[in-house]
């Protein structure tokens, strides 16, 4: 008797606990979604601003890498996060018709693991 | 004759047992219910953070040219079948009281001689955090709207959208603070081609 509810009792934690990991996976990914997407905001700013920028300076050497700020963590821990944006070896010139590959990437790193958000564009010759 | 049933010990044993997993799950109920809150407030605010930029953004693109009214306000010449006019984003705290943010607002003015057609393109918006400062404490910024350097009708917006910088374990559920920072830039896409040539 006392054996089937130690069993039962056990049963019933494993299972509640197993519903409390889900949950706190799945908010810790609202999280790592709002900080993805606060990357993409940001290599679209990069790219925005070389479309922008005349086509000659359009170069690594003009858009280093650069830590910046990137969000909060959320929670009760509103502690902000920070990243590095850069695009090393992201300037690639193309031709016909003549054009530059540009790649940014944001990385930073969140619940010890690393993080990375990347965007491509093209920037042509008027 | 044998009585079958429960010792005292098995039943006081069985009570306690009970007595914790209830308490247990009345924990787990509560816990699950803080972050299923958290949760869904982070998603919407990402997702309003998402339609809001993507506003911005268009009506800057479609704009011909921008200036910087204030620091939270941007002002657009837009065309129209009517000639040019001159359209404005801005934040817009509707009770003076930052802290109070359901009420702060960015908003999209199509014709700032018509001031009575607005739209609201987000809320919850507070200045942007900057990082910390000397004592490790969160650091806030003062403009939403700026005019970059690398180009010269570029501007740079950057906001918070989210909880108000007062609420962290406040309330009932005590759930803390969620929200996204916004940071992206836009150019009128007329001025860019006159300037690129």
């Amino acid at each position: 008797m006392l054996a089937e509810i130690v069993i039962a009792t056990a049963l019933t934690l494993l299972v509640v606990t197993s519903i409390l990991v889900a949950l706190m996976r799945s908010t810790g990914l609202c999280y790592s979604t709002a900080q993805h997407y606060a990357g993409y905001s940001l290599c679209r700013e990069t790219i925005e601003q070389m479309r922008g920028a005349n086509y000659g300076m359009v170069s690594e050497a003009n858009f280093p890498s650069t830590n910046m700020f990137l969000t909060h963590l959320g929670g009760t821990a509103r502690i902000p996060l920070w990243c590095s944006r850069f695009c090393t070896n992201g300037v690639v010139e193309l031709s016909n018709p003549t054009r530059k590959r540009v790649t940014v990437a944001v990385a930073w790193s969140y619940r010890g693991k690393d993080q990375l958000e990347m965007m491509t564009g093209y920037i042509y010759l008027k | 004759m044998t009585r079958r049933g429960f010792t005292l010990i098995e039943l006081m044993v069985a009570t306690s047992l009970t007595m914790l997993v209830t308490l247990g799950s009345f924990t787990v109920f509560v816990m699950v219910n803080k972050m299923t809150y958290a949760g869904n407030r982070q998603v919407n605010y990402t997702d309003m953070a998402r339609t809001a930029q993507n506003k911005i953004i268009k009506y800057i693109e479609g704009s011909r040219a921008c200036g910087l009214l204030s620091s939270t306000s941007l002002m657009l010449t837009r065309p129209t079948s009517a000639g040019l006019v001159q359209a404005s984003i801005s934040f817009v705290d509707a009770d003076n009281n930052l802290a109070t943010v359901s009420n702060n607002f960015i908003i999209y003015t199509p014709n700032r001689s018509a001031t009575n057609i607005t739209e609201i393109l987000c809320s919850y918006v507070s200045f942007p955090i900057t990082g910390t400062n000397s004592s490790g404490g969160t650091a806030y910024g003062t403009n939403m709207f700026q005019m970059l350097n690398v180009s010269p009708a570029t501007v740079g917006v950057s906001f918070h959208l989210g909880d108000a910088t007062n609420t962290p374990n406040t309330g009932f559920l005590k759930t803390g603070y969620q929200g996204i920072e916004v940071g992206f830039s836009a150019t009128p896409r007329n001025l860019q081609s006159w300037y690129n040539l």
